[in-house]
């Protein structure tokens, strides 16, 4: 036995795709998906394709017979040569075919791109502060009700800040459940709105199940850095907001933005989160470096503080969320943009996703998509970055090149954060440390 | 006969796979052994179980009534899963 499963593979990929079968003549290499890892003085492997992870160690070439078959059948091994990015391109384009639902699943909608706060980050900063007027909204019920997918709708509400519409969220909810449509909703919010009324409706009336509340650390930094328009002790208030949806059951995501100008003060604000939020239990956190951080030299050494950091969140009491780190299923979509949803802006223009540039719009609510072959630019798998077509994490990352998110360091940054993550798994899958309460399990 | 327009073929190394779109009477994905995949590959263009026997025949060493029964039975799993225009 030259190898002991930790964990298994993908269990639907598992079923379409039968085991390599090895070849007499050929010389075999490790697969570019095929991640080494040593820890504690074991050798192990993790295939970022298949998701399955292995104790083994990969030899730097084999032949069928010598022992390493069933590492060939794994694909661990490969024939020298082989095209693993167009092998990984069509596996992903059947399985986003298999996945494509007539209609579309989901809506991102920017009821406004006004926001209270102006963060000194804000990627909208510059852009002018429309909301949807009474008739967008009418039309973009209208625009749901007949291109919607069968079965349960998504709506996202972002923005701008989307709680400073909550008149447009009723009426598109209401509307919905008037029709019959089953629906829910997650949020994107500073958090400075959700007042117990807020949370009220969200529960009752917007079928929220998740929302995502951006923080910036400690409070002197978050009053610099959410630069709000009336500072009137949002910090506190948010933290108030934090607990009042976790213990209406909403799962809360907390995102903290940091970079080296406020990671000082990171300690004090876990502090802070850990005394005033009374209510942890739906609460998850990550640390996400700003834009500056990521495509700067600095990238790296400021992720190595990110993973450091990880106890600080749970002595804080809260779970931290997984965030670059790989998934255990294969995802067919990696994003809103390759997965048929759309966004819909507060003109009522149709976006693949809130970050691409202007010349992405191929619509609008009143005519439909007008411009097919934007649309489908973003769904199509075979427009990998040429640097990305040797890359061990291209099924971890979105594959086209339209993509406009970048990291400097992409390749060791993902290295680094997937090295930490499956250590820890080894670790809980081979008992030798106790369950920390993550959800990121096989 | 015809493969429905909306059934992609999509090939895998050696293998092909047979996927609908979005399909209301068929929930999965076929993979196809060398005969299927050779008979699926003729039905990307209208054509008759006729002429598909024809074309096996051509390229494989066996008798024109077992090809024919091989053919009829890939044809009625096609029909099973509603992928063939008919």
């Amino acid at each position: 036995m030259i190898m002991n499963e930790i964990c298994k593979p993908d269990a639907a990929l598992a079923r379409l795709i039968l085991p390599q079968k090895p070849h007499p003549g050929l010389f075999y290499i490790p697969s570019q998906f095929a991640l080494p890892l040593i820890h504690r003085g074991k050798h192990y492997a993790f295939h970022l394709l298949t998701k399955q992870l292995i104790e083994a160690e990969l030899p730097l070439s084999a032949r069928v017979g010598e022992g390493f078959d069933p590492l060939i059948e794994a694909m661990f091994l490969v024939p020298e040569g082989k095209d693993e990015c167009t092998y990984y391109e069509s596996v992903a384009k059947m399985m986003r075919l298999f996945g494509q639902k007539k209609g579309i699943p989901c809506y991102t909608i920017l009821p406004t791109l006004g926001c209270n706060a102006r963060c000194i980050y804000c990627y909208e900063e510059g852009r002018k502060q429309v909301t949807m007027t009474p008739e967008i909204v009418e039309q973009t019920i209208r625009y749901i009700l007949e291109t919607r997918a069968e079965g349960t709708v998504k709506l996202k509400w972002f923005g701008g800040e989307p709680l400073l519409c909550p008149g447009i969220i009723d009426r598109v909810s209401d509307a919905l459940r008037e029709a019959g449509v089953p629906f829910k909703s997650s949020v994107v919010s500073n958090g400075s709105l959700i007042t117990p009324a807020i949370v009220e409706k969200m529960t009752t009336r917007w079928n929220v199940t998740n929302i995502q509340i951006s923080m910036d650390g400690a409070e002197p930094d978050y009053i610099v850095r959410k630069h709000y328009y009336a500072d009137a002790g949002q910090y506190h208030f948010v933290m108030d907001a934090l607990s009042r949806l976790s213990a209406a059951g909403i799962r809360v995501s907390l995102r903290c933005n940091v970079d080296d100008g406020n990671w000082d003060g990171i300690p004090k604000f876990m502090d802070d989160l850990r005394e005033n939020v009374a209510h942890k239990d739906n609460i998850g956190v990550y640390f996400s470096p700003l834009m500056d951080v990521r495509t700067g030299d600095g990238e790296l050494d400021f992720w190595e503080k990110v993973i450091a950091a990880r106890p600080l969140i749970e002595a804080a009491g809260f779970r931290p969320r997984a965030y670059n780190e790989p998934s255990m299923r294969f995802k067919a979509n990696r994003c809103m943009a390759d997965g048929g949803s759309i966004v819909i802006e507060p003109d009522g223009s149709l976006y693949s996703c809130e970050h691409c540039p202007s010349n992405g719009r191929f619509g609008d609510v009143f005519h439909g998509v007008t411009d097919e072959a934007t649309k489908t630019e973003f769904c199509r798998s075979d427009r990998t970055r040429e640097k990305c077509r040797k890359c061990p994490f291209l099924p971890e990352c979105t594959s086209f090149a339209s993509c406009p998110w970048t990291d400097a360091h992409c390749r060791e940054m993902r290295e680094m954060l997937t090295l930490d993550f499956l250590k820890r798994l080894i670790d809980r899958k081979t008992n030798t440390e106790e369950p920390d309460g993550d959800d990121s399990v096989c | 006969m015809k493969l429905k327009p909306d059934f992609i073929v999509q090939d895998i190394d050696d293998t092909q796979f047979l996927v609908p779109l979005g399909h209301e009477a068929f929930n999965g994905i076929v993979r196809s052994n060398s005969t299927a995949a050779f008979i699926v590959n003729c039905l990307k263009e209208e054509t008759t179980a006729e002429a598909i026997t024809d074309a096996m025949c051509s390229r494989y060493d066996a008798t024109r009534e077992t090809i024919a029964a091989d053919v009829e039975e890939i044809l009625n799993t096609l029909r099973s899963i509603n992928a063939l225009e008919e």
